[in-house]
């Protein structure tokens, strides 16, 4: 199972990163929300790979560390940080926060240049079926995700069924599908499907949708 | 929730190694007020007696077998079970007289309500039993059915785990902050409603239970095995086959044995790769914190010369100067990014080397190279060599896991083939004699039975998992107070940042089966190398003076989060040993947190007289306090013994150095 954990060739691991993060500006872009936040960017790229299975995907990252401010993948951000070197990514209103007292991090909006993307993303529509089946899914995603306000996407994750779960509390680690299988995110947008008049025949894109509109229901107060 | 006793007053009358200070009274009598009781001796005047005495009080001649001690708790039976007869007669043993005539009175309070006990002391047998003054039936069943309800506790045998790992601290403690098992059920009997918590462990013992039985099932299967493969041998011709069959007989009984082995080290690999990797991906996010700040304080420097600069220039200049890496060509450059410092610091435009001193836009170099980016830099080579250790800790923690479960699997798969072939082995033999025909229906029978009991076992885990998920959200909704009400307590005590936070722990439920996530407290720190927190898994991770106090804040904190008044009891028997004179001080500023007089608390501390901090401070304590603190000075109520006649001027002096004047008696 794909990891960011340092087990494998780190170059191919640095490249799959790089080129999740294309796929995701780039779906983000046609959703209409570029330039995406760092914070928020880190909180849709946990969220591919928690709702995955829902396509019958590998999550990319199968775990992540429990923070107070939300998901954060330090490995997807230094490679962020090269395609914005390399020039693929444009960086605006960059700046520095401060976390807690002496924690600082990096502040930004980013959002794909076309002139150098384009390529890339011309090769990872005709390079495998995977390639293409992982760009339809996160392209569905990211319209689902859309479908919220900036500030229910922000807080999000505190009704996610997994980030949310308090089993697991902060400083620990959320292990979805690395070493367990104990993904509630998935298995509530499956079971969405499942109670739908239209049952088994309920598409995995249909199963999306109703999962980011039950965190809608819920940042908004339904239980 | 629950209710904690709350120890009221405690009399003995006829006890010979406690004949009291009043020579009108059969023995002494201990009142026990909101905040400190402190107990002072010397060595064989009574201490741990005194402290036994109060535990058996409760606990009457019933107890966990083997509680006391070392060892984990693992998945023994937590049942209290009559005491042997040593143990019932260890106050007779302790006097002349076999303590014939002595009894122990203790009252002690669950909530609104008070229970008076009263015992004798050389069978432990209850006297007399009375609730609030009503009397009821003088008998154990009656007693510990009482006592069970007003702790709203699931069992008697909960109530034992409460005052050994809780209420009580024993000299041979087991921390209870770092014994992840003895957590489990500590967890389960504090938070849980009685009757879920009687449902668990009922589940608990007969997973236990069948999987016994099922092991001693196989056993009995491999020997019947074994026999049947030799009689049907020695009954067959062919002896090409039968050393075959012996020799892949014996070959597959050590595999077996091995795989077994193999198995019981399989969780604790899968524990230390889950720590390797908590470290990592902690330190990962140091990591990046750290590289933010050191960025940040290069920006700051950068942003005076670059006035009209695009934010992603300034950017990769500045990432360039922290890390050596270009973010254009991915290129590790330290020359490129010495290059751009020295024009930083030579006052020159970064990009064109232009003489800045002439324009308007100088910054002078101290404020490139000031104190903040010096110690961000340290930082950051801190937090990179701590990141370079968790990663290759990861690998060789993975790498561990991975090569053991692939030995495994290899095991295992040679095991079935050889399972296979012996059963092909022993078909090709002429079977002649009805006996063992016999033998082999038999044998089929009881792997028949096994299969069986193997299928109602993974139903009963599986059962038990659901259970276990269902029923821990009480722990999870706990979690907040208790680490809100440890890091009261343990604060000022450690130089260091120290937390309890809850983290799941993973553990089989007997021999086999899948592994099942119990709530359990891992204990953070950080450290004269560790900048931020970091998870101290065992004792032997934090010095010998911090550990038994940070244990002692944990039961606190259980105490103050579980205890439906929020009040409890703690008895600690000699806290002293470990401590030097500074953890002394600090670890007295702990006990008076927690026997502070504005709450219900009872705190009782035995202590020899022994030179450091800690008597002294909790004595002074009690001088402030003189209202609510109480010195129990067992050289006025205790028998002497010879070594004490022979010291009295010595130990007569040293109570005088540490309770104040010679007549001022300390009680």
């Amino acid at each position: 199972m794909p990891s960011s954990t340092p087990t494998g060739d780190p170059h191919t691991a640095s490249v799959r990163r790089r080129v999740r993060i294309v796929a995701l500006l780039d779906a983000a872009h046609h959703a209409g929300m570029t330039p995406m936040p760092i914070l928020r960017f880190h909180a849709v790229a946990y969220l591919a790979n928690v709702l995955a299975p829902v396509w019958e995907l590998d999550a990319h990252d199968g775990k992540l560390l429990k923070r107070r401010g939300g998901p954060f993948y330090p490995a997807l951000q230094m490679d962020l940080d090269r395609l914005t070197g390399m020039g693929l990514v444009h960086l605006t209103r960059l700046c520095h926060e401060e976390e807690a007292p002496g924690r600082w991090r990096l502040e930004g909006s980013y959002d794909l240049n076309y002139r150098f993307a384009a390529p890339v993303l011309a090769c990872l529509r005709t390079i495998s079926e995977d390639e293409r089946l992982t760009q339809a899914y996160i392209g569905e995603l990211l319209l689902a995700l859309s479908s919220l306000s900036d500030d229910d996407l922000d807080t999000a994750m505190q009704e996610d069924a997994t980030y949310s779960d308090p089993q697991v509390t902060e400083g620990n680690v959320i292990d979805f599908a690395e070493w367990s299988d104990r993904n509630w995110t998935a298995t509530a947008a499956e079971h969405f499907g499942d109670i739908l008049p239209s049952g088994d025949r309920t598409t995995p894109g249909e199963k999306l949708h109703l999962y980011v509109a039950h965190l809608h229901r819920r940042l908004h107060g339904a239980r | 929730m629950v209710h904690f006793p709350i120890l009221r007053q405690v009399q003995v009358d006829d006890f010979g190694l406690f004949p009291g200070s009043d020579e009108h009274a059969p023995g002494p009598r201990i009142d026990f007020h909101p905040g400190l009781t402190l107990v002072v001796g010397a060595n064989g005047l009574g201490k741990t007696t005194l402290v036994t005495l109060i535990y058996r009080l409760l606990t009457g001649p019933h107890d966990i077998p083997s509680l006391a001690g070392q060892e984990e708790l693992g998945s023994r039976r937590l049942g209290a079970l009559p005491l042997p007869p040593t143990e019932r007669s260890f106050f007779a043993h302790r006097v002349a007289d076999g303590a014939e005539n002595a009894v122990g009175r203790l009252s002690v309070s669950f909530g609104s309500h008070t229970l008076f006990i009263e015992r004798k002391l050389n069978t432990l047998e209850l006297v007399c039993l009375t609730l609030d003054d009503r009397e009821l039936p003088a008998d154990e069943d009656s007693y510990q059915n009482t006592l069970v309800d007003l702790a709203s506790l699931g069992s008697f045998g909960d109530f034992v785990l409460m005052l050994r790992f809780i209420v009580f601290y024993f000299e041979d403690r087991r921390a209870l902050v770092w014994d992840r098992t003895a957590q489990r059920q500590i967890l389960r009997m504090l938070f849980l409603p009685p009757e879920s918590a009687r449902t668990w462990t009922e589940k608990e013992r007969g997973i236990l239970e069948t999987d016994s039985r099922m092991r001693n099932l196989r056993a009995a299967l491999t020997r019947e095995q074994r026999s049947f493969t030799q009689a049907e041998r020695r009954a067959k011709s062919g002896e090409t086959l039968r050393d075959q069959l012996g020799a892949l007989e014996q070959q597959q009984t050590i595999d077996v044995e091995r795989l077994g082995d193999l198995s019981n080290i399989t969780l604790e690999l899968d524990s230390l790769r889950q720590n390797a990797r908590l470290d990592f991906l902690s330190a990962e996010q140091d990591r990046e914190a750290r590289l933010r700040t050191f960025e940040r304080a290069k920006l700051l420097a950068l942003e005076a010369r670059f006035p009209s600069q695009a934010d992603t220039a300034k950017y990769i200049l500045a990432h360039l100067m922290s890390e050596n890496e270009c973010l254009a060509c991915g290129a590790t450059s330290p020359e490129a990014a010495a290059g751009f410092l020295s024009r930083l610091n030579a006052r020159h435009c970064v990009v064109c080397n232009s003489d800045l001193d002439t324009t308007q836009n100088i910054v002078p170099p101290a404020s490139v190279a000031d104190r903040r980016v010096a110690e961000a830099e340290r930082a950051l080579e801190n937090v990179d060599r701590q990141l370079a250790g968790a990663r290759s800790a990861l690998q060789q923690a993975e790498t561990a896991y991975s090569d053991h479960t692939r030995q495994c699997a290899e095991l295992d798969s040679r095991i079935a083939d050889r399972a296979l072939r012996i059963n092909q082995i022993v078909d090709q033999l002429p079977q002649s004699e009805r006996e063992i025909r016999q033998q082999r229906d038999e044998l089929s029978m009881l792997r028949t039975r096994v299969d069986a009991l193997n299928e109602e076992l993974t139903d009963m885990r599986a059962a038990f998992r659901s259970f276990i998920d269902e029923n821990t959200m009480n722990v999870v909704n706990a979690s907040e107070r208790v680490e809100r009400a440890f890091a009261e307590y343990a604060q000022g005590f450690l130089e260091e940042e120290v937390s309890v936070t809850r983290a799941s722990h993973t553990a089989r439920v007997g021999q086999g089966g899948q592994l099942i996530e119990f709530p359990s407290y891992a204990l953070d720190m950080t450290g004269s190398d560790f900048p931020d927190k970091v998870r101290r898994t065992g004792p032997s991770d934090v010095s010998e003076s911090q550990r038994e106090f940070i244990d002692l804040a944990f039961r606190m904190a259980l105490i103050k989060a579980a205890s439906q008044s929020g009040f409890g009891s703690l008895v600690v028997d000699a806290p002293e040993s470990s401590l030097d004179v500074v953890f002394a001080r600090r670890a007295a500023e702990i006990l008076i947190r927690f026997g502070s007089t504005e709450g219900d608390n009872r705190l009782v501390v035995t202590s020899n007289l022994v030179e450091g901090s800690l008597i002294p401070t909790l004595a002074a304590a009690g001088a402030e306090d003189q209202d609510t603190t109480r010195v129990v000075d067992l050289f006025e109520i205790a028998t002497p013994t010879r070594a004490i006649r022979h010291a009295e001027q010595d130990y007569a002096a040293a109570r005088r150095r540490m309770f104040g004047a010679p007549d001022n008696d300390p009680r």
